[in-house]
């Protein structure tokens, strides 16, 4: 393989040509690049360093296998490996519960395959940094917050978490609904601002 | 009436935690009214953004050492792992078959950025042979699936939770196992397919499996298939063994 080492200051797409042609170098370059949040956020979901990363290097390889998974067109390469991070992490997480198929619950999976565009505002929440959304999330009302976590980074769909929380289906269907509305608003206002 | 109903459900559905059974009705109202559209739209914006809300955590150390060693050990591929998003089995053969081609799909792509990539680069590699295995490795399974008269046999679990078909193509002397909830194997260890009949055991290969535990092995032994009558899955060190020594996971009839 050529050597591309002096490449740090290419940008994710050289890189990505570069890695669809072989270049394993180009390869190293993105994860030292990216991993790191990736890592940070099936940490979150697992909660265990090895499997966390386990799933994101299984991501990478994915893509070094198979280039066409990303493409640049849809968003950036960052948030295509979150988002498909977040699926695996999840999967995983399902899988060890014994609810192995994931639940068909929502635009979650598909999400980059559907992702077509932007609206004038996407710029804003480019920007978005990590802080700001998580300030975002602790505004959220306990309850609120919480059901939105169990949601999101547990992969439980309402009524999972009704079980697993002992509230009646209805209060979790208000708090996820409610907590997600409030924090599309303060995210909204955040990333105006920026 | 219904537009209430649902317009409550879009941003849970947009998180993915509505549960399975609220989620066509709320796709069919969604390709018919353009308010709930537009509000999905918005919370589109939320699992991006929420995949940014947690504890930042350093990479371990030789992270990407380790990511480089896996991906240049090239194990001659058998089987190449083609990722779906969901397990299919539950949706029928139509759904199965969407998805199929959707899985397939993006590989003109590929093949057209490879393309640009080597121009550019003037590397014409080993790559290229890698590729067009691949891609004769997917056009080998869609074929089989395409196929005339295809039977499908149920996948029988062994000490787990995969599911799965087995489907056998008489006119090209050829099967796919599709299987999914099959965990990845551990550190070091392979999933490998026997072939037995008439006392005779032979093996078609080894494979893993990604954390989406979904998988498509292409069984095109080059005897054919007349000489065999059962498949079984084991768990094998990696490389693959020359007879089954592991525990099964499946096993099939043709
Ligand atoms: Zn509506």
């Amino acid at each position: 393989m050529a050597a591309i080492g002096d490449n740090t200051g290419s940008t994710d797409e050289d890189l990505v040509h570069a890695l669809a042609a072989g270049d394993v170098s180009a390869l190293e370059i993105l994860s030292e690049r990216h991993s790191r949040p990736a890592y940070s956020l099936a940490l979150r979901i697992l909660q265990d360093s090895g499997w966390a990363e386990e799933v994101v290097q299984d991501v990478w390889l994915k893509l070094w296998k198979n280039p066409a998974l990303y493409d640049a067109s849809r968003g950036d390469l960052r948030r295509w490996l979150l988002s498909v991070t977040h699926n695996a992490s999840v999967d995983g997480l399902r899988g060890r519960r014994g609810t192995s198929v994931r639940r068909d619950g929502g635009a979650v999976a598909l999400e980059l395959a559907r992702d077509t565009g932007e609206d004038p505002s996407e710029s804003a929440w480019k920007s978005l940094q990590a802080e700001r959304v998580q300030e975002a999330l602790a505004e959220l009302p306990p309850s609120q917050r919480q059901a939105v976590e169990l949601a999101y980074f547990e992969g439980l769909s309402q009524s999972e978490i009704a079980t697993r929380t002992g509230e009646p289906l209805g209060t979790i269907k208000t708090r996820v609904r409610l907590g997600l509305e409030k924090l599309k608003r303060s995210l909204e206002r955040v990333g105006m601002r920026q | 009436m219904i537009h209430e109903f649902i317009h409550e459900k879009i941003g849970a559905y947009a998180i993915g935690a509505l549960d399975r059974d609220e989620v066509p009705d709320v796709e069919a109202h969604l390709r018919e009214c353009a308010e709930c559209a537009q509000a999905l739209a918005g919370y589109r914006r939320l699992p991006p953004a929420l995949n940014l809300a947690v504890p930042d955590a350093p990479l371990p150390d030789g992270f990407s050492e380790r990511l480089v060693r896996r991906a240049t050990e090239r194990q001659r591929p058998v089987a190449m792992p083609i990722p779906f998003r969901r397990p299919p089995v539950r949706d029928g053969l139509h759904r199965y078959w969407q998805r199929l081609g959707d899985a397939l799909l993006p590989w003109g792509l590929a093949a057209a950025c490879l393309l640009v990539a080597l121009l550019a680069t003037g590397r014409i590699s080993e790559l290229n042979a890698d590729l067009s295995e691949h891609r004769s490795y997917r056009a080998q399974i869609t074929e089989v699936m395409a196929s005339p008269g295809l039977r499908t046999r149920a996948v029988e679990p062994v000490n787990s939770q995969v599911q799965g078909n087995l489907f056998v193509s008489k006119t090209r002397d050829s099967a796919v196992l599709m299987c999914t909830g099959l965990p990845p194997p551990e550190e070091g260890r392979v999933y490998q397919v026997w072939l037995t009949g008439g006392g005779k055991v032979a093996s078609a290969g080894t494979f893993k499996t990604w954390s989406s535990g979904t998988y498509y092995f292409l069984v095109h032994p080059s005897e054919g298939l007349a000489p065999y009558n059962r498949l079984r899955v084991t768990v094998e060190p990696e490389g693959g063994s020359s007879a089954p020594s592991g525990r099964d996971v499946m096993r099939a009839r043709f």
